[in-house]
């Protein structure tokens, strides 16, 4: 583990700069509930490069989820602003960040959130499909391009298994399989271990790491589980809806 | 699209117990529309048959002023052609009309008959031309006994009617009855057959003998009180009525004669035709009712599938999508309910349309009303009800679907994804 020094950090943001795939600009988020509001994210500066495998980590309710919703263009920021790709989310609407989200990321879900009445391949190509239909041009080759990313996650055997005849762990890979398949810029990962055992989690974080390294594929977590960390390029420590720490490895 | 449809149709099987109780609501409000309507057809097309059959003909021509006469049987209003030329050229220019299939000419009169016991029986006299009645064909097959007055003093007389006189087949009987210029006359008739139609009102009061026989014995040669004017359907009589008048504008030049087509004679037959429409709102409504069942499943289903709702988004299903996903479920559940609907309602129909339903109270009712409706109802069984109640069905709980797939494809998505299920 290495902390940066003031020279490589200077190198590293001149890179960043040329390759920024994620920028937040002074970012706050609150949230309103009655009369009370809550300072979820307290102004967040933050640039992620294209490759990059970053893990977002902290205890619970420090702005970890809030942050990665952001980044997802699953919300708007309150003040600041985030560039996703080049879109700035805040002038998008539904429809918008429903598109940037189709075409540039991909998401794993602690509790995986594949469809259950769709096969483990069938949900990996609804993905495919969805970009495709959307943006009116046909994928090439989808069941081809579904099935191979299945192999590439070890499920090659179990193209037709429905969710519940799957373990976590298998699950998991599909939903990882889900959100690589249309090859996107970024894949935003929510706490994917937490409901793995430690085995499982390893082999799960073996395969995005592969995967970034084959395909160049951004990735970001959010986790409490040490081994993720371990796996990490760049940890960013949250607290309180500010980045406390940053580290580069 | 059909990725979507595909989710939507499996979907239908996380929850069996609930989809079936759903088709259920469907299945049971299309039967009871296909039921219902067919019933209201049926008694309707019944009704309007035996109007235009009896009375009506598909267009009736009379002279304009007969029509307030008409219950006092007055030999005043007698129709004698164009400029009084008489009424076999006129029938042969009206039988000249594309729109005309066949004319039935009746001279309609009131009578008496003077029994024993001081008892008088009142009665209407129908002169008929046996050909065209033929042609017609109603008469020839409700003459339960004997055959059709051809010619001179020969009488076709009601069943009732016959009790009453106390005679049968091959008796004479004298009435009595007033001709064109008001004298009373009598006249010794021969009864050669026994109409049964089944309503008290013909069967009970009417009788009829050849045209010419009446047109002597009245003094109205050449003339008729009414004709049935008949086209290839019923559907055609706004067009035969339109030909009609222009041939009395064209020929007459007044507006002596009025040629009306059959919805347009009777108040009764107007009213059945306002309930038609009327109906169609409560066929609606009743479809509605359905829906309820559909909606709260379908709210009970987004609840449930919050998350899965936000993972959709979250892939980049826009909310337009995922409003299909929702809607297309509850329209799969209209479709398949509208079709055991159909099928339970058209074979209820099936059956009902030969056997009829007999409610013996509504039987009681209608036989002492002055109306031409059958006793018993015969629903229709055809594949436009079919159709028209499956149509209404599928599209009906469709677009109330629309509501609760809405609210699913507003749901924000954040919100969504961390729902707590």
């Amino acid at each position: 583990m290495l902390v940066v020094s003031l020279n490589s950090e200077k190198k590293i943001n001149q890179k960043l700069e040329n390759s920024v795939l994620v920028s937040l600009d002074s970012v706050k988020k609150t949230y309103e509930d009655g009369k009370i509001s809550v300072r979820a994210l307290r102004g967040i500066d933050l640039k992620i490069a294209e490759g990059e495998f970053t893990t977002v980590y902290g205890p619970s309710g420090s702005g970890k989820t809030t942050l990665l919703n952001l980044i997802g263009a699953l919300d708007k920021p309150s003040e600041g602003q985030v560039k996703i790709n080049g879109s700035i989310i805040n002038e998008l609407d539904r429809n918008g960040l429903a598109l940037l989200r189709r075409d540039n990321i991909g998401f794993v879900f602690q509790s995986y959130n594949l469809i259950p009445v769709l096969t483990a391949y069938e949900n990996v190509e609804f993905a495919l499909k969805i970009s495709s239909s959307n943006n009116g041009n046909p994928v090439r080759n989808s069941k081809e391009r579904s099935a191979q990313i299945l192999e590439q996650v070890g499920l090659g055997d179990m193209l037709d298994r429905r969710p519940n005849e799957l373990s976590g762990g298998q699950k998991q890979r599909v939903a990882i399989a889900r959100a690589l398949v249309k090859e996107p810029r970024l894949v935003l990962a929510d706490e994917p271990t937490a409901n793995l055992d430690s085995k499982t989690s390893k082999e799960v974080l073996e395969i995005m790491l592969e995967m970034n390294s084959k395909l160049k594929t951004t990735f970001i977590f959010s986790t409490h589980d040490p081994m993720v960390m371990e796996y990490a390029g760049r940890l960013l420590e949250i607290r309180d809806g500010k980045i406390t720490r940053e580290e580069r490895r | 699209m059909k990725d979507l449809f595909k989710i939507a149709w499996r979907n239908l099987n996380r929850n069996k117990v609930r989809t079936v109780i759903a088709i259920l609501a469907i299945t049971t409000v299309v039967a009871i529309v296909v039921f219902s309507r067919g019933l209201i057809l049926g008694f309707s097309d019944n009704t309007y048959d035996l109007y235009i059959d009896n009375n009506l003909g598909h267009a009736r021509i009379i002279q304009s002023e007969y029509r307030n006469r008409e219950a006092l049987l007055s030999l005043d209003y007698g129709i004698d052609g164009f400029q009084g030329a008489g009424l076999e050229n006129m029938l042969l220019e009206i039988k000249e009309l594309e729109e005309t299939e066949y004319i039935v000419p009746r001279l309609k009169f009131g009578a008496l008959y003077g029994g024993q016991a001081n008892e008088m029986v009142r009665m209407a006299g129908f002169g008929i031309d046996p050909v065209a009645e033929k042609r017609h064909g109603l008469l020839l097959e409700e003459i339960n006994r004997g055959r059709m007055p051809e010619e001179g003093n020969e009488i076709l007389v009601g069943v009732g009617l016959l009790d009453k006189l106390k005679a049968d087949i091959g008796d004479q009987v004298t009435f009595m009855f007033t001709n064109y210029y008001q004298s009373l006359q009598g006249r010794t008739f021969t009864i050669v057959g026994v109409r049964e139609s089944g309503f008290s009102e013909f069967d009970d009061n009417f009788f009829y003998l050849p045209l010419t026989t009446v047109q002597s014995m009245l003094g109205m040669e050449d003339q008729a009180t009414e004709i049935m004017v008949f086209s290839t359907s019923r559907d055609r009589a706004e067009e035969l009525e339109e030909s009609l008048a222009i041939l009395f504008q064209e020929r007459d030049g007044t507006d002596n004669y009025s040629a009306l087509a059959w919805q347009r004679t009777d108040p009764i037959l107007e009213l059945f035709l306002e309930m038609e429409s009327i109906f169609d709102f409560i066929y609606i409504a009743i479809i509605l009712m359905g829906t309820i069942a559909v909606i709260s499943t379908l709210k009970m289903i987004i609840r449930e599938r919050i998350t899965e709702i936000g993972m959709m988004s979250a892939l980049g299903l826009k909310p337009r999508d995922i409003l299909k996903i929702f809607t297309v479920e509850g329209a799969l559940m209209g479709i398949i309910g509208s079709a055991f609907g159909v099928l339970s309602g058209g074979l209820i129909n099936l059956y009902l349309s030969r056997a009829g339903l007999h409610v013996q109270a509504y039987a009681d009712t209608i036989s002492g009303m002055d109306v031409l409706v059958e006793p018993a109802f015969y629903p229709v069984f055809n594949l436009e009800n079919l159709l028209v109640s499956f149509i209404l069905g599928a599209t009906v709980v469709t677009i109330t679907c629309l509501w609760p797939a809405r609210s699913a494809a507003r749901l924000d998505p954040v919100t969504a994804l961390h729902h707590d299920s």
